[in-house]
C-alpha cells in the first residue's frame, strides 16, 4: 500500500515538475527557452530546485510564483487570455475581421466602379507607348 | 590610414546623396538637363564612395587591426577568413554600413538600366524621380553611420588615445556557421532591394507618370526581393535549428517577426501588382502597400536595433530609436501626402465585373497578408503595450502566435489552390465545375482518410485538436496540389499535342513560354510543401530529456539511442567534445550520432560555448530527423561515469520536407523571374491583357 502511494505520489510529482519546466522561460539569456527545452547548466539547476520544492508539499503555482518574483515576470512562458492580456487574444481576430471589412468594400466599389473609355490616340496611350518603344530600343 | 580614408568617404558620401537630391529636383523642376545628369551620376558617385568605406572596414578585419573598436568587437586573431569578412554585419553600426552599401548599389544599377541620352527633360524617366527617393532613404543611414547619432558608432571609429589591442574579443560563436555566414546578407538583399519598387512608386507620385510603367520596371525588383527574402528567413530557421540546441526553426522571436513581416507584405504586393498590370485595377492599393512593405524593412530594423522590444527603457536611452521613429514618420507623411496629391489620377478605370474572378481572390489574398502581417505586428508589440499599462515586464510565448496564425494560415492555404483556378474577370458555372470538382471531391476524401488515420494512430500526447488541425491541413494541401498539378497536365498535354512531343517536355514547354504563371504554380506548390513540413514538425514532434552514463541508453519512437564514449577534437578557434551514441531501430544497429559542444577561446572573455547539435535524417524516405543536444560536460569529460551528462533527444516528423518546401519556392521564384517584360499592350490605361 506505501510502495502504491509512494508510486502515485512520484508520478503527480513527474506531472507537476513537467508542468513547471514548460511554464518558465529560463534566465540563463538562452533565446526564450522553457526549462523544459532549454539544455544550459542554469535550467538544470533551475530543475532540481523545482523537484526539492515539490518534495517540500509547495504547488506548482507558489513555486512558479517564486521563480517569476525572484527573476522577473518577464520569463513567464504562459500568457493566460485573462486579465489585460484577453486583449491581446482578442485584437488579432478583430483585425482580421477589419481587414475582411476592408476587403468587401473595395470588392464592392470596384463593382460599382464606371467603364471610363478613352477615346483613340489619346495623348496619354501614345506617351505611354512612345516611352515603352524608347525603353526597348535601349535595352 | 585606411579607416581615416574610409571615415573621409562617409563624409563625402553624405554630401554627394545631398547633391543627388537637389540635383535631379532642381533639374526636373527647371528642366535643366546638365543637373539632372549630374544627380544621376552624383548617385553612382555615393556608391563608388561607400564601396570604398566598406572595403576599408574589410580590409580592416582582414588585416586584424584591432585599433578599431568595431572589429576588436567583432574578431579575433584566430577566428577564421570567413568569420572574419562576415563580421562586418556581425554588430550594428556595420550591418547598417551593409545595408547601405547594398542600397548605393542598387541604385547605381537603377542609374544603370535606365539610362538614356537626356535630349530633353521631357522624356526625363520616372526613374530620375525614383533616384530622389533612394537617395532620401541612402542620407538617412549615411547619418546614421557618421557616428553623429547617439547609439551607433562610426564603424571606422578607433580607439581613443591611441590605444592598441592586441588581440580582439571574437565574434559570437554561435554566429561563427555557414548558415549565419549567409543569413544576414540575403535578409538584407531582401530588405534593402525593397527600397527600389518603393522609390518606383514614389518617382511615378513625384513626376506625375502614372501608368503601369512604374509596376514595369520595378517588377523583376520586387520579385527579386522576395526570392532574397525567402532564403534569408529560411536560413535563418536553418540557423535557429543547427546551433540553438532546442530542436525548433522557429519562435515567434521578435527578430524573426521583423523578418517574416515584410515578405508577407511582399507576397500581397507580388499578387495585387498583378490585378493592375492585367486589369489596370488597385492602383492606390498598390501605392500603399509598397509602401508598407518598404515600410515594414525599416520597421524591422527599428524593432532589432533599438531593442524597444527586451525593453523600453533601453529604447529611451538611446537616440537611435527615435531617429528610426522620426524617419518612419517622415516616410508614412510623405507617402500620404503624395498619394492624397494624386488621388484621383490613381482611380481605376476598370470595373470589377464578378465577385467569382481572379481579381476577387487576390483582394482576399492581400486581405489574410496584410491582416496576418498586422496580427504578428500587434503581438510582436504587445510586450511594450502591457509594459505600458500593467507596468510589468512580459514576453509573448510561441503557443500565443501559433494559436493568432492558425486560421488564417488555413484560410491562406485555400486560396493557394483557389486563386490559380479562377480565370480573370469571371467564373462560369461551367468552368466552376470542371476546374473545382476534382480538387474538392479529393481534397474531403483525402481529408476524412486522414483524420481516421491521424486518430486511429494518434499517440497520448496528441491532443484531438491537433488531429482536426492536421485534417484541414491535408485538405488544403491536396486541393491546391490537385488544382495545381492539373493545370500543369492539361497545359502540358496541350503544348505536347501541337509539338508532337511527349508530356514531360510539353510541360518543360509550358515553364519555358509561360515562366511567370507556372513558375508561380511551383512556388504554390513549394508553400503546401512548407505547410506539411510544419504540420509534422510543429504538431508531432516528440522530446526526450535523460542524464546518461556511458552504456545507458535513451528511448524515443522505436529508436533507442546508447551512449559511448566522450572524444575531443581541436580546431583553429575552438575546442569541440561530444558523445559518440550507438543508433538502434527495433534492436539492430541504425547508424552513430555525435552530438557535441564547440568551447571557443576568446580573448578577455572566458571560453564561450555553443551546442553542436547532431541531426540524421530517418523515416522511410528521410523525411523525419532524429536530433540529439548535449547538456553542459562535467569537468572530468571525456569521462563522464561518476557525473551523468544531460542529454535531449527530439523526433522531428516531416521537418525536412520544410527546407524542401522553401526550395521548390525558390525555383517556382526563380523560373517567375527569369520572365521577360510585359507586352505593351498590357501597359495601356484600359489594362487590356493579352498574356
Amino acid at each position: 500500500m506505501l510502495v502504491i502511494l509512494l508510486q502515485l505520489n512520484s508520478q503527480a510529482n513527474n506531472a507537476d515538475l513537467k508542468k513547471l519546466l514548460k511554464s518558465v522561460y529560463c534566465y540563463c539569456g538562452c533565446s526564450r527557452e522553457t526549462i523544459e527545452v532549454c539544455i544550459c547548466g542554469v535550467a538544470q539547476e533551475i530543475e532540481k530546485n523545482f523537484k526539492k520544492k515539490l518534495t517540500l508539499e509547495k504547488t506548482v503555482d507558489q513555486i512558479k510564483s517564486e521563480y517569476l518574483a525572484q527573476y522577473g515576470s518577464q520569463f513567464d512562458a504562459i500568457m493566460k487570455a485573462e486579465g489585460f492580456n484577453l486583449v491581446a487574444y482578442i485584437v488579432p481576430f478583430v483585425l482580421l475581421a477589419i481587414f475582411g471589412g476592408i476587403s468587401v468594400v473595395v470588392l464592392k466599389k470596384q463593382k460599382a466602379v464606371q467603364i471610363v473609355t478613352q477615346p483613340a490616340g489619346s495623348t496619354n496611350l501614345d506617351g505611354l507607348e512612345e516611352e515603352i518603344q524608347q525603353y526597348r530600343q535601349q535595352r | 590610414m585606411i579607416a581615416e580614408i574610409g571615415q573621409a568617404t562617409i563624409w563625402l558620401a553624405l554630401f554627394s546623396c545631398l547633391w543627388t537630391i537637389i540635383a535631379i529636383a532642381m533639374g526636373m523642376r527647371h528642366r535643366h538637363l546638365g543637373a539632372i545628369q549630374s544627380g544621376r551620376n552624383a548617385t553612382t558617385a555615393t556608391f563608388g564612395l561607400i564601396s570604398t568605406a566598406t572595403l576599408a572596414l574589410v580590409y580592416s578585419f582582414i588585416t586584424d587591426d584591432f585599433t578599431l573598436l568595431y572589429v576588436y568587437e567583432g574578431s579575433s586573431l584566430k577566428q577564421p577568413l570567413l568569420y572574419k569578412v562576415t563580421a562586418l554585419w556581425g554588430k550594428m553600426s556595420g550591418s547598417l554600413l551593409f545595408w547601405l552599401w547594398l542600397l548605393t548599389f542598387f541604385s547605381a544599377i537603377v542609374v544603370w538600366q535606365n539610362q538614356k541620352p537626356l535630349v530633353s527633360t521631357d522624356n526625363t524617366s520616372l526613374a530620375d524621380s525614383a533616384l530622389i527617393t533612394l537617395a532620401f532613404v541612402s542620407f538617412f543611414f549615411i547619418l546614421l553611420v557618421t557616428g553623429l547619432i547617439e547609439g551607433v558608432r562610426n564603424p571606422l571609429a578607433r580607439f581613443p588615445w591611441g590605444i592598441v589591442k592586441v588581440d580582439g574579443l571574437g565574434m559570437n560563436p554561435l554566429l561563427q556557421t555557414p548558415s549565419m555566414a549567409f543569413h544576414p546578407p540575403l535578409l538584407y538583399v531582401g530588405f534593402v532591394s525593397l527600397t527600389v519598387p518603393f522609390a518606383f512608386a514614389m518617382g511615378a507620385l513625384i513626376s506625375g507618370n502614372l501608368s503601369n510603367l512604374w509596376l514595369h520596371l520595378s517588377r523583376r525588383w520586387a520579385m527579386f526581393s522576395w526570392i532574397a527574402l525567402t532564403v534569408g528567413v529560411t536560413l535563418g530557421g536553418n540557423w535557429a535549428y543547427h546551433e540553438l540546441g532546442w530542436g525548433g526553426y522557429w519562435a515567434w522571436d521578435p527578430v524573426e517577426n521583423a523578418s517574416l513581416m515584410p515578405w508577407l507584405l511582399c507576397s500581397a504586393y507580388l499578387h495585387s501588382a498583378m490585378i493592375q498590370e492585367k486589369r489596370n485595377m488597385l492602383k492606390t492599393w498598390n501605392m500603399v502597400l509598397v509602401s508598407l512593405a518598404f515600410g515594414f524593412t525599416i520597421l524591422g530594423t527599428f524593432i532589432t536595433r533599438s531593442g524597444v522590444i527586451s525593453s523600453v527603457h533601453a529604447f529611451a536611452q538611446s537616440q537611435v530609436g527615435g531617429f528610426f521613429v522620426i524617419f518612419l514618420l517622415a516616410l508614412l507623411t510623405g507617402t500620404a501626402i503624395l498619394i492624397l496629391l494624386r488621388w484621383h489620377q490613381l482611380r481605376s478605370p476598370n470595373r470589377l465585373e464578378s465577385l467569382l474572378s481572379r481579381e476577387s481572390a487576390f483582394v482576399l489574398n492581400n486581405w489574410i497578408l496584410v491582416a496576418l502581417t498586422a496580427m504578428i505586428l500587434f503581438g510582436t508589440l504587445w510586450p511594450i503595450i502591457s509594459e505600458a499599462v500593467t507596468q510589468q515586464k512580459m514576453a509573448v510565448p510561441e503557443a500565443y502566435f501559433n494559436q493568432i496564425v492558425i486560421i488564417p494560415g488555413l484560410i491562406l492555404l485555400l486560396l493557394t489552390g483557389i486563386g490559380p483556378l479562377i480565370s480573370w474577370k469571371t467564373l462560369t458555372l461551367s468552368n466552376f465545375n470542371r476546374v473545382f470538382a476534382k480538387p474538392t471531391a479529393m481534397s474531403v476524401i483525402a481529408a476524412l482518410i486522414s483524420l481516421v488515420i491521424f486518430y486511429l494512430y494518434r499517440e497520448p500526447e496528441t491532443s484531438v485538436s491537433t488531429i482536426i488541425l492536421s485534417a484541414i491541413c491535408v485538405l488544403g494541401a491536396v486541393f491546391v496540389l490537385t488544382a495545381i498539378l492539373e493545370e500543369f497536365y492539361r497545359g502540358g498535354k496541350l503544348r505536347a499535342k501541337r509539338n508532337q512531343i511527349g508530356l514531360f517536355l510539353g510541360i518543360i514547354h509550358l515553364l519555358r513560354h509561360n515562366k511567370r504563371r507556372y513558375g508561380g504554380y511551383l512556388v504554390h506548390i513549394g508553400i503546401v510543401i512548407l505547410y506539411i513540413g510544419i504540420m509534422g514538425s510543429k504538431g508531432y514532434d516528440r522530446l526526450t530529456t535523460e542524464s546518461l552514463t556511458p552504456g545507458q541508453a535513451i528511448k524515443i519512437r522505436g529508436y533507442e539511442l546508447i551512449a559511448g564514449e566522450g572524444f575531443q577534437q581541436k580546431h583553429a578557434n575552438f575546442d569541440l567534445s561530444g558523445v559518440n551514441f550507438t543508433v538502434k531501430k527495433n534492436g539492430k544497429v541504425f547508424d552513430t550520432m555525435k552530438p557535441a559542444r564547440a568551447f571557443y577561446f576568446t580573448a578577455g572573455q572566458g571560453d564561450q560555448d555553443t551546442i553542436e547539435s547532431a541531426i540524421r535524417h530517418v523515416g522511410h524516405i528521410g523525411l523525419n530527423n532524429l536530433y540529439i543536444a548535449l547538456g553542459p560536460l562535467p569537468s572530468k569529460f571525456p569521462n563522464y561515469t561518476q557525473e551523468p551528462i544531460t542529454v535531449e533527444v527530439y523526433h522531428n516528423p516531416l521537418i525536412n520536407l520544410v527546407w524542401i518546401g522553401v526550395a521548390v519556392m525558390l525555383i517556382g521564384g526563380v523560373i517567375a523571374i527569369l520572365e521577360n517584360t510585359i507586352p505593351a499592350t498590357n501597359l495601356t490605361p484600359q489594362g487590356l491583357s493579352s498574356v
